[in-house]
């Protein structure tokens, strides 16, 4: 099958195709999520939540040192890196499957532009990685179970330590490993216990050494202080997580609902797997499946077994967005690769059959058909503009003043400001407290009492573990933001001077505090419009503007003629407007509206 | 190996080209802004797609030094912004700094401090703000690069032991082993 190039021309320019599609779509700076906490953590060599993930902080160390763009972008490149290497190796386990070139090619383009897929690429996160390890691991299980060897056991063993230390999924593939060991291992007690010795060195090599040494130093990130075997646990089971724990996770498979749950994983599995590969996609599954049955039993075992993560992650009645968003594009990359395996074989068997692998021109057109999806691709998911999270994080930090105490709230604020804080060291007078739920990581990593005790001689936090409240004293002179009831406030001294975050409701802050923040904000606030993705996280993060823009039109209320009431995402407000002060009233609402507009519009 | 090495050469070039398209539509996205925070932000952006001996890094450093010394004589939040953007945006293209760099980041902790002082009412002095902005925790990048090439040896290195088992590796494997560890230790 020779036709215009040969394979491995083909096979260059397919790799470079993609790899230039995905570093140029990438994120050029922190996005929304977990990233700005893995990146501080990597670059600090710190730890980072549970399970603490340092093998990818040890290879997003060395991705650090690439000296081109910021450090964000550069482990952002390491999601692009591992994402190549996790197609190429999925090129290998269909190779190996004799499923034809064209037919490859069509299925790696498929993978490659579906959304989860081609999301997580662009974006500091572990599961590309992850999906490396789990197609590498894959992919000797095949040789294995093709022709038993020494050599292969021990890379696999290899590997699945490795993957230990990265992400707490990899153990799903412990039972297929040793199904196969005993199945086709001639020394079978030997062999397994080989396997379990060594994947549990590795792990013992780099996890347990490195967590103990670095989450004892001053670094830039650390989740947690480990002390002690008990501590070990609790990062490496993310006991910390409670129902989401890995321990519970594994309680929860025997339960007395377990025929309903399955039911609901499989239906929100197969709603998923439509959304992103469309409903043709299934039959041609089907028809692969059904092929496999006859040729390749254990592929076909495994991509049963692999519709059991969803059960133990994705089995709930009815799915949130947020849900959807969080753990479905996530987790599931493993399990959308093995759906295309026998997606490709379907394929394969319809070609075969219709002799249509004769038809060289077609076949090559056909290899690059799913080109087609790009360009929705790179309107829902190019992050080249996706700024935003950046914008507003400088904007929080910015408009505090001077030496004051910045109270955090929410998963993408604690890790934007860890991000803008300990790397930028932006606004390093600031000092940052988070409301966390089971440990004070927020005072270590946001405001070390060490350094803040420079500007604030009396500075004191307390963490109260039975409460789960911090405990904050401060001198009188002390500047105190807060916007939520998990914080209490102990007073010192005689006076404190308590005022809200800048965009936020019920504030102390006067016009002039918030007016003069107007040219900043208006500048920063058109990241939301330039960002074409449709991150849930970005358009949630916008909101904040309208929240600001609605009480700046507040603030300028003068009289209570012409009543506006404008619908916020939570409450009515109601703004009046005065001749005076009609234009620049009129300004502001209509950037609101705008706002949320666009707010609305990314909603959908 | 070699064709994993030209494939990441390639990916790596095919970044550096990214980074200099961004740098270039930032640059002029920057010069054509009439606001001055649109013109420091894209000047920014320019700095944070760093190309090593890029002129349009310098350019933006320079062109946002000029923006915050005419904006210090009148406006000192905007002089504080171009300058607390300039040290973040040098910050975070990480520690690949000359002496010219050093002495900039240096200058630029000085001034800030000095304006932080006026817009606190002096409440906190400038020795204060001194003394917080020079605490870091950064790795020292050249013991990371050590680090990081210890921790990939002594990976191959015990991969390549269990396969062949001679005793020479298994030295070899512990003395790198010895060394990461030591160097996770002092980093």
């Amino acid at each position: 099958m020779q036709f215009l190039l040969n394979n491995s021309k083909k096979k260059i320019i397919f790799f470079f195709l993609i790899s230039s599609v995905l570093v140029f779509c990438s994120s050029p700076i922190l996005n929304t999520g977990d990233a700005g906490e893995l990146i501080t953590a990597s670059y600090g060599l710190g730890i980072a939540h549970p399970p603490g993930y340092p093998l990818y902080i040890l290879l997003g160390k060395i991705f650090t040192l690439i000296p081109v763009g910021n450090i964000a972008s550069r482990l952002s490149f390491m999601s692009c890196f591992f994402s190549i290497l996790s197609l190429f190796m999925f090129y290998r386990i269909l190779s190996f499957i004799d499923v034809q070139k064209e037919i490859i090619y069509f299925t790696l383009l498929i993978f490659c532009f579906s959304y989860s897929f081609f999301t997580q690429s662009l974006i500091s996160k572990f599961y590309t990685l992850n999906l490396f390890i789990f197609l590498y691991i894959f992919f000797l299980l095949l040789n294995i179970n093709r022709k038993y060897s020494e050599k292969i056991l021990l890379k696999l063993s290899f590997l699945f330590g490795l993957g230990m230390c990265n992400h707490h999924t990899i153990l799903f593939l412990s039972i297929p490993i040793i199904f196969v060991i005993l199945k086709k291992s001639p020394t079978k007690i030997i062999d397994l216990l080989k396997f379990i010795f060594i994947s549990l060195l590795i792990l013992c090599l780099i996890y347990v050494p490195y967590v103990f040494i670095r989450s004892d130093k001053n670094t830039l990130f650390n989740f947690m202080n480990v002390k002690n075997f008990n501590d070990l646990l609790v990062l490496f089971f993310r006991i910390n997580y409670g129902k989401g724990s890995s321990l519970n996770i594994a309680e929860s498979v025997v339960c007395n609902d377990s025929i309903q749950r399955l039911f609901f994983s499989l239906k929100n599995i197969f709603m998923l797997t439509v959304k992103e590969f469309s409903f043709l996609s299934v039959i041609f599954f089907i028809l692969g499946f059904i092929r496999l049955f006859k040729n390749n039993i254990f592929i076909i075992t495994f991509i049963i077994y692999s519709f059991f993560l969803p059960y133990l992650l994705f089995s709930g009645k009815h799915i949130s967005k947020i849900d959807y968003y969080i753990v479905g594009h996530q987790y599931f990359l493993p399990t959308f690769a093995l759906f295309l395996i026998s997606f490709a074989y379907g394929i394969h068997l319809i070609v075969n059959k219709l002799n249509l692998y004769k038809f060289h021109l077609f076949m090559f057109t056909f290899s690059f058909l799913p080109f087609f999806i790009l360009p929705f691709r790179l309107i829902d998911s190019n992050y080249t503009n996706n700024w935003m999270l950046y914008y507003q994080g400088i904007d929080s930090l910015f408009s505090q003043r001077i030496g004051s105490i910045y109270i955090v709230q929410g998963d993408n604020s604690i890790n934007r400001t860890l991000y803008l804080k300990n790397i930028e060291n932006f606004r390093d007078d600031i000092c940052g407290i988070s409301p966390a739920l089971r440990h004070d990581y927020s005072i270590q990593n946001l405001c070390p009492i060490n350094n803040y005790s420079i500007l604030h001689n009396d500075l004191k936090i307390f963490f109260n573990l039975k409460q789960k409240k911090y405990i904050i004293a401060l001198p009188k002179h002390s500047y105190y933001y807060s916007n939520f009831k998990d914080v209490k406030f102990l007073k010192s001294k005689n006076k404190f001077d308590v005022i809200d975050y800048l965009f936020k409701t019920n504030t102390n802050i006067t016009m002039n505090d918030r007016i003069k923040f107007l040219p900043f904000i208006e500048n920063h606030h058109k990241w939301c419009f330039y960002d074409t993705t449709d991150d849930l996280f970005t358009s949630i993060m916008c909101t904040v503007y309208i929240y600001y823009y609605t009480y700046l039109a507040k603030d300028l209320e003068k009289c209570y003629k012409n009543k506006i009431t404008i619908n916020l995402p939570n409450k009515k407000v109601t703004v009046c407007i005065d001749k005076k002060n009609e234009n620049f009233i009129l300004t502001i609402l209509k950037l609101l509206k705008i706002s949320e507009m666009n707010f609305f519009l990314k909603q959908q | 190996m070699k064709k994993y090495f030209y494939f990441l050469l390639l990916i790596l070039l095919i970044f550096i080209m990214r980074n200099i398209y961004l740098e270039v539509i930032y640059y002029k996205k920057a010069n054509d802004s009439v606001n001055e925070i649109a013109s420091i932000d894209y000047y920014c952006q320019v700095i944070e797609s760093y190309v090593p001996f890029s002129p349009l890094v310098k350019l933006s450093v320079g062109k946002i030094l000029k923006i915050s010394n005419i904006a210090c004589n009148q406006n000192k939040l905007l002089c504080l912004y171009s300058l607390e953007r300039l040290k973040g945006c040098l910050n975070s293209i990480g520690y690949f700094e000359n002496h010219k760099m050093y002495l900039l980041k240096n200058n630029l902790i000085e001034k800030i401090s000095k304006i932080k002082v006026d817009l606190s009412n002096g409440l906190f002095s400038k020795q204060k703000f001194l003394l917080l902005m020079k605490k870091h925790y950064v790795p020292n990048p050249l013991l990371s690069l050590f680090m990081s090439i210890l921790f990939f040896s002594y990976i191959i290195i015990f991969y390549n032991f269990f396969i062949t088992k001679k005793r020479q590796l298994f030295l070899l494997f512990v003395l790198s082993y010895l060394l990461w560890i030591y160097c996770l230790i002092i980093i």
